[in-house]
């Protein structure tokens, strides 16, 4: 408990350092604007500045990048509760009672809630990997490959599933991201796989290519001429109007305590990430409420739960990728890839061996939420001006930007042709009905799934019931299993809902 | 109507994961799989083959009832926004390896640019002008980009 209080002492001055300071205050700052820009997303956003942060020290690249995530999250609010546009999934929960609040001119109020309701939702975060990862990162030094191996599918089956959309579908893009994660040289054995002769594909394929086709390149041929343009004209939100009343303080500070605790909770089951936190918590608050009529007319509670427990949860995510190397979501997949491309190995070591980033980063979050209601509060009228940026000036030249973020990963013009290919096929996977998310999960795991799963059956001696044989690898696979065994019964009851509203049609 | 052409969709998103799972099936078998104690490179790839195409089977087969969330998906895409997009990416290509940064940026921004339908080849002529003289600073300049500003070849 102590130890862990030095060691965060240690953190801030690691997060302090001005070089440090200075990218952790442009991460946010660029994570704010991407996230009040309609059509931008804070996953496009990471991995255009990825390939900056190749030349930068670990620490200051992990900030940054950090800083974008949960800045864009700050940004997501302002758009949804005075536009009602859910830039982000998870605000699409705030947009139900933030717009009518606005519509009441009441818009600036649930601003400043969304901002104290962010900042608790945040600290309480924090303070929970504070003291929690030191412990899961003593519990995780038993782990060996067959541990690894069995998380690793936990993680992807509930990232899969839990996310957006179809089950089965997440799960179909998960399995095509392993395949996209062994083209390249086989480690084991050195043989190339999937390159078909293509030289440039022997050292696999570029994550920045990736992942700016399926975020960048698939979303801009989906949005172009189809994003309707944004009417903002009638918005004006001054500081002034942002003053809470006493009423309404009163009003949502349990309702943020309650949102803060949902979304903590929610952070440690692995795969229910911001989203899920932000509706279950709004439905509680809705339950427990004595007067759940107001809920979806401008009741602020409905703003300050799910916004708290939208950042409770994202801050919380942070601790099985750190501790256990595991990313929850293709957020934290593409940070976790960013570590790794600096030569890090993710996983309990990182707390002992890489001090610095572990507990500087940890600082930078409340260095950086504190930065976000300074940038937020004051200048909150400069942002309500960047939403009325329309689209048509913004995709050209997002699209130049990801053209030369693409090539300066590597210098090769190979790599933006991997964009453009991996964009079309993006596109085509969104039209069918695929969230093309859980791909980059699947692809940033894939080849530790493949080498502990190896090592695994190297040690049994080709044994596949070795999983089961050990204890902690037996139990994660019975989750797994509760897990697929849920999914199926939640899917044939709402088939056989869906049939009773269809059969009266027909 | 709406569930037909729906159960059609989902067929063809079954079909597409098979594809791919079947891509993934040959290049294991060129790849030799080995056995569970000792596994050849192209196990793996075998394994995730059988699960795409088991995947892509289930999709197809259970389809218009799995989705929940229609309003993702537009009905029909843009053509003109598309291949514009399209063509400036690829001219950033080109460009870039035969005439340099500047033109490759202009060509990038103004291709994607009238790929709007409200967009006038004015704006569109300003838009990319800009962006180049904000681009040429940043990367050329600043950040050193070793693709130099002007140089035919």
């Amino acid at each position: 408990m102590l130890s862990a209080l030095s060691d965060l002492w240690h953190g801030f001055g690691v997060a302090l350092e001005p070089h440090n300071l200075l990218y952790c205050f442009l991460g946010v700052l660029i994570g704010q604007v991407v996230g009040v820009l309609p059509g931008m997303g804070a996953m496009a956003a990471i991995s255009l500045l990825l390939p900056l942060t190749f030349a930068m020290k670990p620490v200051a690249a992990i900030l940054m990048l950090a800083g974008i995530f949960y800045g864009s999250q700050y940004g997501g609010a302002i758009c949804s509760i005075l536009l009602n546009l859910p830039c982000h999934p998870p605000h699409a929960v705030t947009c139900l009672d933030g717009y009518p609040l606005t519509r009441q001119g009441k818009g600036g109020t649930a601003l400043a809630i969304t901002m104290i309701a962010s900042f608790v939702g945040a600290s309480f975060g924090i303070t929970e990997m504070v003291f929690f990862a030191p412990v899961l990162t003593r519990v995780a030094f038993a782990f060996g490959p067959a541990e690894i191996s069995s998380i690793m599918l936990l993680g992807l089956l509930a990232g899969s599933t839990l996310a957006r959309g179809s089950a089965i579908k997440g799960v179909a893009m998960t399995t095509l991201g392993l395949m996209l994660g062994t083209v390249g040289t086989d480690i084991n054995t050195g043989s190339a796989r999937f390159t078909y002769g293509v030289l440039d594909l022997y050292g696999g394929i570029e994550i920045v290519a990736l992942a700016l086709g399926l975020f960048g390149l698939a979303e801009f041929i989906k949005n172009v001429n189809r994003l309707a343009p944004v009417h903002a004209d009638t918005v004006h939100v001054r500081l002034r109007d942002m003053r809470p009343s006493r009423e309404d303080l009163g009003r949502s500070f349990p309702a943020m305590i309650r949102g803060t605790l949902i979304g903590a909770m929610c952070s440690l089951i692995p795969g229910t990430g911001p989203t899920i936190a932000s509706f279950v918590s709004y439905a509680a608050e809705k339950k427990i409420s004595r007067t759940p009529e107001r809920f979806g007319k401008g009741a602020i509670e409905g703003v300050a739960c799910p916004e708290a427990s939208t950042h409770s949860s994202v801050q919380g995510d942070f601790i099985p990728t750190m501790c256990l190397g595991i990313p929850g979501d293709a957020v934290m997949a593409l940070l976790l890839g960013a570590l790794m491309i600096q030569g890090i190995a993710p996983g309990p070591h990182l707390i002992n061996e890489q001090p610095d980033i572990f507990w500087g980063l940890i600082a930078s979050f409340w260095i950086g939420n504190i930065l976000l209601v300074i940038l937020n509060v004051p200048m909150i009228g400069l942002w309500v001006k960047l939403l009325k940026l329309p689209y048509r000036f913004l995709y050209p030249a997002a699209l130049f930007f990801v053209c030369i973020g693409v090539y300066s990963a590597q210098n090769s013009y190979f790599d933006v042709g991997e964009t453009i290919v991996i964009g079309v096929a993006g596109y085509v996977l969104l039209r069918l009905g695929f969230h093309p998310a859980p791909i980059l999960l699947g692809f940033v795991l894939g080849p530790r799934v493949e080498e502990n799963f190896r090592r695994a059956m190297l040690i049994s001696n080709g044994d596949i019931w070795y999983f089961l044989e050990r204890p902690i690898s037996a139990a994660v696979i019975g989750l797994c299993v509760v897990l697929i065994v849920a999914q199926t019964i939640f899917w044939v009851i709402g088939h056989r809902k869906r049939r009773a509203l269809l059969t009266p049609a027909a | 109507m709406l569930v037909r052409t729906k159960s059609r969709r989902e067929f063809f998103a079954g079909g597409l994961i098979a594809l791919f799972g079947l891509v993934a099936l040959l290049e294991g078998r060129r790849l030799g799989t080995g056995t569970l104690s000792d596994m050849g490179p192209g196990f793996v790839p075998m394994a995730l083959g059988v699960v795409l195409c088991a995947l892509g089977a289930m999709i197809a087969l259970t389809g218009q009832t799995t989705d929940t969330d229609l309003g993702d998906s537009p009905d029909t895409p843009d053509w003109r926004g598309a291949i514009c997009i399209l063509l400036g990416a690829v001219s950033f290509i080109l460009l870039g390896q035969h005439a340099g940064l500047a033109p490759a940026i202009f060509g990038c921004v103004f291709l994607a640019a009238i790929g709007d339908r409200t967009t006038t080849p004015v704006t569109a002529l300003a838009l990319a002008a800009g962006v180049t003289v904000f681009g040429c600073v940043l990367f050329g300049l600043i950040l050193k980009i070793p693709i130099p500003l002007l140089g035919f070849r």
